[in-house]
Order: structure tokens, then sequence, then C-alpha cells
């Protein structure tokens, strides 16, 4: 059977999740650091870009999984959510291919925002990290929103992904203010 | 044993279905090619790089009286090492034994170098920087910062941090000091 624990090296100063290097994080300095740049969006797209542009290669580079099918690769990624600390997490496709919903129960970095008193989803980290993951998953450009949040009084966190043109569709002035041309 | 299969020993460091704490802290474990590719990104903005280096920093700090206890039990210069190796962002080891006189340290194997080498002029460890002025800070009960003055990104063997106070820093790096604290 599958199981993440065994993908994970530990040496002193490294440790890698299938040969990939990854690091622990505390969840308040990726929280301040969210709430620190919160009121430049132009930071927040740079932060959404890179860690979505990470993503993808880590994808790649995971190598025999990137060649599963991508249901398969998907159910990977929870796991791996599940064991690196993200929180629970589900999902629904809702078109096959390229559209879904990943619902997230109990998001330790989403608490710590709301305990620190954020009121609206406002993540690009995380929101590029999922971003990241579904192109690396599905093969193509995928973007997220986050849609609700337990920092808005929700019980859990909500992302649609899709193609650009399905959340602009769906979501226009999120899409407008996270990817539009005027800010 | 090292100090992360001490700290599973002891639970110290647990991973629960979908959290893992440290210390009683809430972290998580996620792949370094996003912030590596930030990195590279703001390397030339001092601001940016700047606001990264404080946040981790200050996210050490707050720690303090949990990290504190655990300090007291070690040599201090040993468990500053210790401590940041357990991050993943490369192995930390000071030049001699730290003390107000020896005050370098260097970082081998940074993951972000190895990504980056040759494609950045500036230096990339501002997450392992803040994180080594956080724990030395508590480690030495001194408010402590850390200047990376040579990064193997741009071809040197390691990467080399300054630790002194901030006016001591500003003395003697000034230019350093605008770009990173
Ligand atoms: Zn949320």
């Amino acid at each position: 059977m599958f199981s993440v624990s065994k993908q994970v090296a530990i040496e002193e100063g490294a440790i890698t999740l299938n040969k990939q290097p990854v690091a622990i994080f505390p969840i308040s300095f990726l929280g301040d650091y969210i709430i620190n740049i919160k009121g430049d969006l132009n930071e927040g797209r740079r932060l959404y870009e890179s860690v979505k542009k990470g993503m993808i290669e880590f994808s790649v580079s995971l190598g025999e999984e990137y060649q599963l099918t991508s249901r398969i690769f998907l159910d990977r990624w929870i796991k791996y959510c599940g064991f690196a600390g993200w929180g629970t997490v589900s999902y629904k496709i809702v078109e096959e291919g390229n559209c879904g919903i990943l619902s997230i129960a109990e998001l330790p970095l989403h608490k710590y925002l709301r305990d620190k008193g954020v009121k609206v989803p406002s993540d690009p980290l995380f929101e590029g990290f999922i971003a990241g993951s579904a192109s690396g998953t599905f093969k193509t450009d995928i973007d997220v929103i986050e849609t609700e949040c337990i920092c808005s009084g929700r019980d859990i966190c909500v992302y649609y992904w899709g193609p650009k043109e399905y959340l602009k569709e769906k979501f226009p002035d999120r899409y407008e203010k996270l990817f539009g041309e005027t800010q | 044993m090292n100090l992360l299969d001490a700290l599973l020993m002891s639970r110290k460091m647990k991973f629960e279905d979908g959290s893992i704490t440290l210390y009683g802290e809430s972290v998580a474990i996620l792949p370094l090619e996003g912030f590596i590719m930030y990195a590279s990104k703001i390397a030339s903005d001092k601001s940016t790089t700047k606001i990264l280096y404080s946040t981790m920093r200050n996210s050490m700090l707050e720690q303090r009286n949990k990290l504190n206890a655990e300090s007291k039990d070690n040599d201090p210069s040993g468990w500053i090492c210790d401590s940041i190796n357990l991050y993943g962002f490369g192995k930390m080891r000071y030049e001699k034994p730290l003390s107000s006189q020896n005050r370098t340290m260097i970082l081998e194997c940074s993951p972000f170098v190895k990504i980056l080498k040759g494609k950045s002029s500036a230096p990339v460890d501002h997450i392992v920087r803040g994180a080594l002025a956080g724990i030395a800070s508590i480690a030495t009960g001194q408010e402590l910062h850390a200047l990376e003055t040579d990064c193997a990104v741009s071809g040197r063997e390691n990467c080399r941090f300054i630790l002194d106070s901030k006016e001591k820093l500003v003395n003697e790096f000034r230019e350093l000091c605008e770009m990173q604290i």
C-alpha cells in the first residue's frame, strides 16, 4: 500500500519527499508573512505565481507518480497534504478533466490567520500551492480561488480549481482581484 | 540520537492527522521549489527581502519561552545549529564555538543554492537567516541579527553568515544591512 511516510528521508539539514527537497515551516511564519504582504496585491501575485510554478516542477519531479492517472495522482496529493500538516482534504471533480472543488477541514494555516483577526480569504500561498499541484496533476494550466474560508466564519475552506476562463465566468469579482489586468 | 529522533521519541514533535506540532507549535511540511522560485524573484527587492527575514526571525522569537526551556538543557552553540538543521534549509555549523569574538556561521548544502546557483547575484537564504537570528537570540539571551555576507549562489562553496547586534552590524556592514535587515 502507498505510504507517504516511507517516501520521507530526513538528514541533518535536509528533508526530502520522494527525493525532492521539502522543509518544515512554522505556521506562524507562513501566516504572519501572508498578513505582512496582505495589502500588496502585486506581492501576493508574485508569491502565488512562484509557489504555483514550484509545485508544477515538484509534480513533474515526482517522476513515476507523475505518470499515474490524474485520479490516482490526486489521491496521493490528498495523502501528502494530510501527512504534511495541511488539514483534512477532500475533493469533488466538477467536470471530468480540469475543474473541481477542494474542501479542507481544520486547515492549521487558516486557523492561525483567523485567530490573528483575518476575516476574508486572502492566502496566495495556499492558493498557489493547490494551483501548482492541480496543474501538475492534470498537466494543463489551472488556477485556484478560495471561495469560503474558516476565517470568514465558515466550517471549512473551499477552493475552486479550473482553467482561467472557468474561474473568470464563475467568480468574476474575485477573479478580477486575483488575476485581472487592472488593480 | 539526533535531535529529530529525540523530539519524536519525547513527543515534542507529533504527527497527527492533518497537523504537525513541534514544541507545541503548529508546523507544516512544504516543498521548497515554490519558495526557491520566490527567493529568486525577490532577490533584488530589498523591502520584500527584509519582510521575509524579519517575519521568520519574529516567528522564532515568539516561541522564546518554549525554545528557551529547550536551549537551557543543551550547550547553546550546538543547540543553535541542531535547531536550525531540523527545518531542512541546509546544514548550519559555527566556524568556531560561538562567542563574542567568533560570530561567523557557515551553511552547507542550502537547497536554495542547489537550484539557484549561478542564477542570482544576491544572497537567497533569507528564511534560514531569519531562523538563525531568532534562534541565536533565544540561545544567547541577546537581540541578535544575521547577515548573509557570502552566498554560495554566486560561486563560493558555502554560505557565510555574521551574527551580531544590529548596531554593530550597521557599523561594519552598512550596505549589506540596507539590503538585508
Ligand atoms: Zn481558508
